[in-house]
């Protein structure tokens, strides 16, 4: 810590807590702002994370219906995991659906999200009617467009294509080939509008003299989108990318809205329903917890690395100029270094 | 303005990734004279370019506003069949009503129920309950979700303590990455700590200052200038005071419009209340317990269109009202971890 000193070459003591009545006030008051919600961190993360932990090393006793902890559970556990994430048909039907979903959300939703918001944020023509419209989904009660969505399926396509091979007992929902399709689309489909007004809150810091000075140069519309207002929401857009590793684990389109917790087929699993109807629902059962919860961890220690080395690699190719990997590459690249 | 170039081969950039490329062009006299060829061949260049983008942008306009026009059929559609009588449901799904009808709305609002187990009883909760629970959980959730990030926003932008650091941490990290699967803890530690099924539990859950809203909120408080602060504490405000009185209104936009989103969200939360509020089921509950309900007059479809459009409206009121607001969006910076 630098020492200050006053204006007569007196050393200044720092204010601290232990010397100085105002910043003891300050730090007390300080307390007590931040103490209920440190609690609620404590007991409703720390703990509940160690709770997870603990429900490794136990199990289910159907006798006394309470949680046994013995060191052996956590290798029954484990291996219980490894066999059934390996083995198990709708966990493997899970995997790929889950990871479907995320990829068609990366390759589809973003870059057309990123678009709409350059559109609302250049105001093209019906800017304000489509900022509007895409954002109904998220204003709307979710169960409604669900159930919109739903019984547009179940009674609207049938009688427009009443031979389709696709439509089985009536729906397509009930087609195990064709029901996740039908379920991802649904989620691609409301799905535009979520992260829209943020990227267009981001695109609206881009500097004017900067969009002024290329347009001067004869930059048009995409060439502007890219080299000018990219560079801009990367560091936002990027952050949801690496965040979003997590969800081909915890989301998925909404099957338990559609089905509730007994889907017709394990076809349209994904890990986080999978998961999910362990603990709730109908097929939920306490004895499912201990598995429910190791499964989680082992997915997050999966997760994380993936997540810290994406975030590693968007950090260091951030193409805006504050980067000092970027300089440090360019010095790199002509000798300067 | 180095990033721009003389002669326009490639489009000027900003940023670094493509201002990288950029570097090698520039590697020519920026001066050298150009040479008619070079020039036409630059004009020819430039049109193509300005064309493809111009056809781009307007293929991808049109495919937004086409699907901006889906979303219009769905919302339309749930609407007209709220006003459809059953026989003409029955007749002609798709179909302009030929007699349009408020019955459906007044069965779902004398019908709309949901079968509750208490201990071993059970019950009917109807639309007046629901209605009640559905405002203590939105309201109460709601105030709890907003205060706990602002409070410690303000707690770790205003006042200097060394663990500010830890907190700024612990958002970051746990943004980046969520413990997945935590669900069977967090269902046992409330069972544990008393907090399952009563809704003071339920707010102390959501009493969270996790999440995208502290930084939103730290953002908000960075830009407030201390100087009021300072005066009032000269004055002899006490700490409490100056918070309320002079730091809270200075951000009461963007708590206001936080607090308004947080609503919303949980208006149509209908998970939370089935996973920790069994006893007290909320509309959005309701609505998607009511597809899966066999007897009638639940289970009509324009029955069901019409209870969706009743809860829909409470938000869509709020959103007319609030709409610049809302779609204004959240300016936050320093997310990057």
């Amino acid at each position: 810590m630098k020492q200050l000193y006053s204006p007569t070459g007196r050393p200044l003591q720092h204010r601290t807590i232990f010397n100085n009545g105002a910043r003891r006030r300050e730090f007390y008051f300080y307390v007590g702002l931040i103490a209920l919600p440190l609690i609620q961190f404590v007991l409703m993360y720390i703990c509940v994370n160690f709770r997870s932990v603990l429900f490794v090393f136990q199990e289910y006793d159907q006798a006394s219906s309470s949680y046994v902890f013995s060191w052996g559970s956590a290798i029954t556990n484990l291996v219980d995991v490894f066999t059934r994430f390996s083995t198990a048909p709708e966990l493997l039907i899970s995997w790929k659906n889950s990871v479907l979903y995320y990829v068609l959300q990366l390759v589809i939703i973003t870059p057309l999200s990123v678009l709409t918001s350059f559109f609302i944020y250049k105001k093209l023509p019906l800017a304000g009617y489509f900022r509007i419209v895409l954002y109904l989904p998220n204003i709307v009660a979710g169960m409604a467009t669900v159930l919109g969505y739903k019984y547009i399926v179940e009674f609207g396509l049938p009688a427009l294509f009443p031979n389709s091979s696709l439509i089985q007992d009536g729906s397509l929902f009930f087609n195990p080939s064709a029901a996740y399709g039908t379920l991802v689309f649904y989620s691609l489909w409301t799905g535009l509008g979520g992260t829209l007004i943020m990227i267009k809150d981001v695109m609206s810091r881009t500097s004017l003299e900067l969009i002024e000075a290329s347009r001067m140069d004869g930059v048009n519309f995409l060439q502007e989108l890219w080299h000018i207002v990219m560079p801009v929401v990367y560091p936002v857009l990027t952050i949801t990318l690496y965040t979003g590793v997590v969800t081909v684990f915890t989301g998925g389109p909404p099957v338990y809205m559609f089905y509730g917790s007994e889907a017709f087929s394990s076809n349209i699993y994904t890990i986080q329903y999978y998961l999910f109807t362990l603990v709730v629902g109908s097929t939920a059962s306490d004895a499912y917890y201990p598995f429910a919860a190791t499964s989680g961890l082992l997915l997050t220690l999966i997760a994380a690395p993936i997540v810290f080395v994406l975030k590693y690699l968007f950090e260091k190719y951030d193409p805006n100029e504050d980067n000092p990997k970027l300089e440090k590459r360019r010095r790199k690249k002509y000798g300067l270094a | 303005m180095a990033w721009l170039k003389p002669f326009g081969k490639k489009t000027p950039a900003r940023g670094g990734a493509a201002a990288l490329e950029n570097d090698a062009a520039m590697e020519r006299d920026p001066f050298a004279e150009e040479t008619p060829e070079e020039r036409k061949m630059r004009s020819r260049k430039k049109r193509t370019s300005d064309t493809v983008a111009g056809v781009l942008t307007w293929i991808v306009w049109a495919f937004i506003f086409l699907y901006s026009l889906t979303l219009i059929f769905l919302y339309g559609w749930i609407l007209m069949t709220a006003f459809k009588t059953q026989f003409a449901w029955l007749e002609n799904s798709f179909g302009w009503p030929a007699e349009w009808t408020f019955d459906n709305f007044a069965l779902a609002f004398r019908e709309m129920k949901v079968l509750v187990f208490s201990g071993n009883e059970q019950k009917d909760v109807f639309l007046e309950v629901l209605l009640l629970n559905s405002f203590i959980y939105l309201v109460g959730c709601g105030l709890v979700a907003t205060i706990a990030p602002c409070i410690m926003a303000y707690a770790t932008s205003k006042f200097n303590f060394a663990f500010n650091k830890v907190i700024d941490g612990i958002v970051i990290v746990t943004m980046i990455l969520p413990i997945i699967g935590a669900l069977p803890s967090e269902i046992a530690m409330a069972k544990t700590l008393g907090f399952y099924g009563t809704f003071w539990g339920m707010f102390f859950m959501k009493f969270t200052f996790l999440g995208a809203n502290y930084l939103y909120f730290k953002s908000a408080f960075r830009g407030v200038p201390d100087d009021y602060a300072e005066a009032a504490r000269i004055d002899g405000a006490s700490q409490f005071r100056v918070m309320l009185q002079i730091m809270m209104p200075m951000v009461s936009n963007i708590f206001f419009l936080i607090l308004l989103l947080q609503m919303i969200g949980f208006w149509g939360d209908w998970q939370t209340p089935m996973i920790y509020l069994p006893e007290y089921p909320t509309v959005a509950y309701s609505l998607y317990n009511i597809q899966f309900s066999t007897e009638p007059p639940l289970n009509s479809k324009p029955v069901q269109m019409a209870a969706c459009v009743l809860a829909s409206l409470p938000t869509l009121v709020v959103f007319v009202l609030f709409k610049n607001k809302i779609m204004g969006g959240l300016a936050f910076g320093g997310l990057k971890g």
